[in-house]
């Protein structure tokens, strides 16, 4: 035993050598990214709440990546969790949540604020997607090929304002296994509030009471999980879904667009999504 | 079957705590061979912790805690008669980790108790010895068995363990 | 009999066999012990404190508790340790929600070797760059699940080495959620290993440490608003440290320092700058006197075995605070905790007895403590003109030991203690504490409440009325200008030894600025203790704040319930 403890004192240093990086500058460099209209969409859904200090940096960050990937990553805020429920009196009285985005948020397992999923897709065994890793999760999809392509066509006539009539075209151009749903919603732009903060570099600290609410759900049109479009894909098929919808009164059809996301029913992971502005 | 393997375990564990309870009467549960360190901080195996044949009282506990303190403190008060009267000998097994172990040595000669101090930084001995709460108490008897042990302190109880000491030293069973 | 059960009976048949076989010897030199806690709430709607139904999620009474079983046999020993959530208290974390076994191992031992397989706890010296513990109040543990192996070639020499996936609640290892973490150490008694100096006064230890944590990805994308930038990652992330322990008599010297090479993480803001933590503890002391003084720098030591993780989770290093850790209600509202990112402080402690009989010190004597710590930020200047400190992507910032930066004080906390037996009846503990506690950086907040200054002052007394029946009282005092204000909070416990314990408090509020927050968090409580068993009931309010064991803390929300705590081992 005593003679071979030199032996594997050797082996052991070895394995330490090798256990040690050491990197050298520059350890950062900017990126930057081909848009390639044959890859994959990605919906990035940022969980968020008014009264929750560290969503505007996330939301700001989710923001950065759309701005990088120019219409490849669609933002979806979705109001739900603690920190979005609603005080008796003060600054913070406004409800902005939906049930449906509630259902969601406990679902998924969110927990809390700020959190995001990534297409719902499954990172480190989960879907909620804290925003430290939404960059790197972005990325990975983002690479991934289209597999489905959604059309939207909305009509809407300024003159009786409320009312729209969407309908959405889906087509697969990979042959899927399993059952796929479409799921319909509505987001408004520019909802003026206020909203806790701890970042300096967003805005004042501790309330900013202007602050701007971009991408926000403000209703689902077929449910929780939408409505299902086939059991068995068939990629020479066009699935076909026609809405009419009512908006509320206090919403500015301006500043609203309608996202459509198609996902894999048992996995509940959005193979595909698409955003259209009310008003092009 | 990495999955399974802790439920084969713990199968194998209750089957052996079945068969192992039946002699627990007269099969006294031994102090367990766990390398900790002395107040200095030098390596101490348990298995060494002895007194000529005579009764010790094995005492966990840490600088933070209240009850452990008061319970040290009380028993200091007595501790020369006792030893005087029955040989028994007081070893404090300290839990502290590395916040707290250096103010161990400096604290049990400050209060001055005249202890034998042990410091168990990472709860080894602790974890071996199935301690949850502190103080826990354990009394030995010369033979290396552990005969009782008691967790918590209230005032008084002191004088209950030199009871337990003099019975031991009158060769009788400690029963409850 | 489905198969399945056929086979775990022959693997039961199979594991048993060779003890069977030698039944007696098996009996006899077999041990067993195990240990049972379990913590049950009620939690009940309180509109003073604002509980209301979605507080708690719905969820109004929460379990939790654990089962751990050691056994021996001969030089082998196993255990394991059964744990459930359901669901979790307020105030741990929810990922607990669930149950299983997270924790079991199997070992060998014998003079030379000690092997053990499965979950370990270690620490390397003082753990600064090591350390796995596991602690059931605070809900934390960090268990190791691998391989550990000790050795022991010469008198004196003690060698080390561990490998495995640290527990992360109950979520499993895989797809590289967390890191493959190494180490190595080595102590060297030389009191032991010479033999000429066995018998020495003057005892000298040292030892050495490497830990690397393996994590796959060489690169990570970040965004740095408005831009996306991408980041080089080292794999494996290394430290080493060593220490030196020196013994005279009564005088005890000990170092400990510790290096780590460049970490990006989300703990320190993902800059590369290599940590640096380095502790100095020095004591003397003899009967009725001891004297402590510590020292610590740490600078961006914070060490996990995921870099994307910012919670109360896989730390492979454990930064001990050198705050003194107090106990009294009131002396713990504002408790201390390692700032990882950097700090640098110094402590001080006396602890002396007027010896019993003596003049000053009356029949019974009397013992003093005396505390002093303070503690501050590290002194952090630019890389350069352009870049800001911490600045992701970045060396971050530029420090040198022990610069300190005196205008940030984390932390500061003057205290004394005075233990005195009157006669054989009555007995007291006096103490009044001065503290200085930064609640944004303590508790993470971003200059929303500032530095909260407090006076403390504590009476215990202790009337034993008869040797079975003793009556203690607490009278705690907090004065404040800052955050809630003062409090006034009292206590009353009779025990009666050994089986019973019964108590009432109160903490009240009653300088709260905010005239409908003057609450008061009532307490009732019994206790039954049974040898090793105890059980307690209470009912009452928790106050919100922090619970801290070592340097670990965790939150505690306000809240009105039931408790029954029952724990128990053999």
């Amino acid at each position: 035993m005593k003679n071979r403890i030199p032996s594997m004192m050797v082996i052991l240093l070895v394995v330490l050598a090798v256990s040690c990086d050491k990197l050298e500058q520059p350890y950062a460099s900017e990126k930057e990214i081909i848009i390639d209209t044959n890859k994959r969409k990605v919906l990035l859904e940022d969980y968020t709440g008014m009264k929750c200090v560290n969503c505007p940096a996330a939301t700001s960050a989710a923001e950065a990546l759309v701005e990088l990937y120019k219409g490849q990553v669609i933002l979806m805020a979705v109001h739900a969790g603690y920190f979005s429920e609603p005080d008796a009196s003060g600054h913070y009285t406004t409800d902005y949540r939906v049930a449906e985005g509630v259902a969601w948020f406990n679902d998924f397992s969110l927990i809390s604020n700020p959190m995001g999923m990534v297409s719902r897709v499954t990172y480190n065994g989960k879907k909620a997607i804290g925003a430290g890793s939404w960059a790197e999760v972005v990325a990975n999809v983002a690479r991934e090929d289209k597999v489905a392509t959604i059309h939207m066509e909305t009509e809407y006539t300024p003159t009786s304002r409320h009312h729209i009539n969407t309908t959405i075209n889906t087509r697969f151009t990979e042959q899927l296994e399993g059952t796929y749903h479409l799921t319909v919603c509505i987001l408004e732009d520019s909802i003026v509030g206020w909203q806790k903060n701890n970042d300096t570099l967003v805005g004042p600290v501790p309330d900013i009471e202007n602050y701007l609410f971009n991408d926000m759900l403000r209703a689902v049109l077929n449910g929780t999980y939408g409505d299902q479009l086939t059991a068995a894909v068939d990629t020479s098929q066009v699935y076909a879904k026609s809405y009419l919808y009512t908006l509320d009164e206090s919403w500015v059809p301006e500043h609203l667009s309608l996202v459509a996301f198609v996902f894999n029913n048992e996995t509940k992971e959005i193979v595909q999504v698409e955003k259209k502005h009310l008003i092009e | 079957m990495k999955r399974k393997f802790p439920i084969l375990l713990s199968l194998l564990v209750f089957a052996l705590t079945g068969m192992t309870q039946e002699t627990a009467s007269e099969n006294y549960k031994r102090v367990p061979s766990v390398d900790i360190r002395d107040l200095q901080g030098n390596p101490f195996n348990t298995s060494r912790i002895s007194n000529d044949g005579k009764a010790i009282i094995l005492s966990f506990w840490a600088t933070w805690c209240k009850p452990c303190i008061k319970e040290m403190t009380a028993i200091a008060d007595e501790y020369d008669d006792w030893v005087e009267e029955t040989g028994v000998k007081l070893v404090a097994v300290s839990i502290d980790d590395s916040r707290s172990s250096k103010l161990v040595e400096p604290l049990v000669n400050g209060k001055g108790w005249e202890y034998e101090v042990l410091l168990d930084p990472n709860g080894d001995f602790k974890r071996a010895m199935n301690v949850g709460l502190i103080p826990q108490t354990f009394l030995i008897d010369g033979n290396g068995n552990i005969v009782w042990q008691h967790t918590s302190f209230a005032e008084g109880s002191e004088l209950d363990l030199i009871k337990l000491v003099r019975q031991l030293n009158a060769g009788e069973t400690i029963k409850e | 009999m489905k198969r399945g059960a056929i086979v775990k009976r022959l693997i039961i048949a199979l594991f048993s066999l060779p003890f069977i076989s030698n039944g007696q010897d098996f009996l006899e030199n077999s041990q067993i012990s195990a240990s049972f806690q379990s913590d049950a709430v009620y939690y009940l709607t309180d509109t003073q404190l604002g509980i209301t139904d979605s507080t708690l999620d719905g969820k109004y009474f929460r379990i939790q508790g654990y089962t751990e079983v050691n056994y021996s046999y001969k030089n082998f020993s196993a255990g394991m340790r059964f744990e459930a959530y359901l669901p979790p208290l307020l105030g741990y974390d929810q990922e607990y929600q669930g149950l299983g076994v997270p924790y079991w191992w199997v070992k060998y031992k014998n003079k030379l070797i000690e092997v053990t397989a499965g979950n370990f706890y270690e620490q390397f010296g003082d753990g600064m760059i090591f350390r796995t513990f596991q602690d059931w109040t605070l809900g934390y543990d960090n268990s190791m699940r691998g391989l550990r192996v000790k050795l022991t070639p010469f008198s004196g020499v003690a060698l080390t080495g561990v490998v495995g996936v640290q527990r992360n609640y109950w979520i499993p290892f895989k797809d590289n959620n967390r890191g493959i973490v190494k180490g190595v150490d080595a102590d060297f008694y030389l009191n032991d290993m010479v033999s000429s100096l066995s018998s020495s006064k003057f005892k000298l230890s040292f030892g050495g440490s490497f830990v690397s944590d393996y994590q796959k990805g060489k690169s990570m994308e970040m965004i740095i608003p408005p831009k996306v930038y991408e980041l080089q990652l080292p794999e494996n992330i290394a430290t080493y440290g060593g220490r030196i322990n020196l013994n005279y008599s009564g005088f005890n010297f000990y170092t400990e320092y510790a290096h780590k090479i460049n970490d990006p993480s989300a703990m320190n803001h993902y800059i590369y700058k290599d940590g640096d933590g380095w502790l100095i503890t020095a004591s003397y002391s003899r009967k009725n006197f001891g004297l402590t003084a510590k020292t610590k720098w740490i600078d961006n030591m914070s060490y996990k075995s995921d870099r994307s993780v910012t919670n109360n989770a896989l730390d492979i290093n454990y930064l001990p605070a050198i705050t003194k850790e107090h106990t009294y209600f009131l002396a713990a509202m504002y408790p201390y905790a390692t700032q990882p990112t950097g700090e640098v402080g110094g402590s001080a402690e006396l602890i002396f007895s007027l010896p019993r009989k003596s003049r000053l010190g009356g029949k019974y004597g009397m013992t003093f403590a005396i505390n002093f710590s303070q503690v501050n930020n590290i002194k952090r200047s630019k890389i350069n003109d352009t870049t800001g400190i911490n600045t992701p992507g970045t060396l971050g910032y530029k420090s040198s030991p022990f610069a300190v930066d005196w205008k940030d004080v984390f932390y500061q906390d003057v205290n004394i203690e005075i233990t005195k037996k009157f006669n054989k009846k009555w007995k007291g503990i006096f103490a009044y504490y001065y503290q200085t506690y930064n609640k944004d950086v303590i508790e993470g907040h971003l200059d929303e409440y500032g530095t909260v200054y407090a006076n403390i002052g504590v009476v215990d007394l202790t009337w034993n009325i008869t040797n079975t029946y003793s009556l203690r009282g607490e009278l705690q005092g907090l004065w404040t200008g800052q955050d809630k204000g003062d409090w006034l909070a009292g206590m009353l416990e009779l025990t009666i030894s050994p089986k019973w314990f019964f108590s009432v408090s109160d903490q009240w509020n009653l300088g709260n600025p905010v005239s409908n927050l003057r609450l008061h968090y009532y307490n009732v409580s019994a206790g039954f203790i049974y040898n090793t068993t105890r059980i307690a009931l209470s009912y009452g309010r928790q106050r919100e704040g922090i619970v801290c064991v070592g340097g670990v803390c965790r939150y505690v929300p306000e809240s009105t319930g039931f408790t029954l705590t029952i724990n128990s081992s053999f």
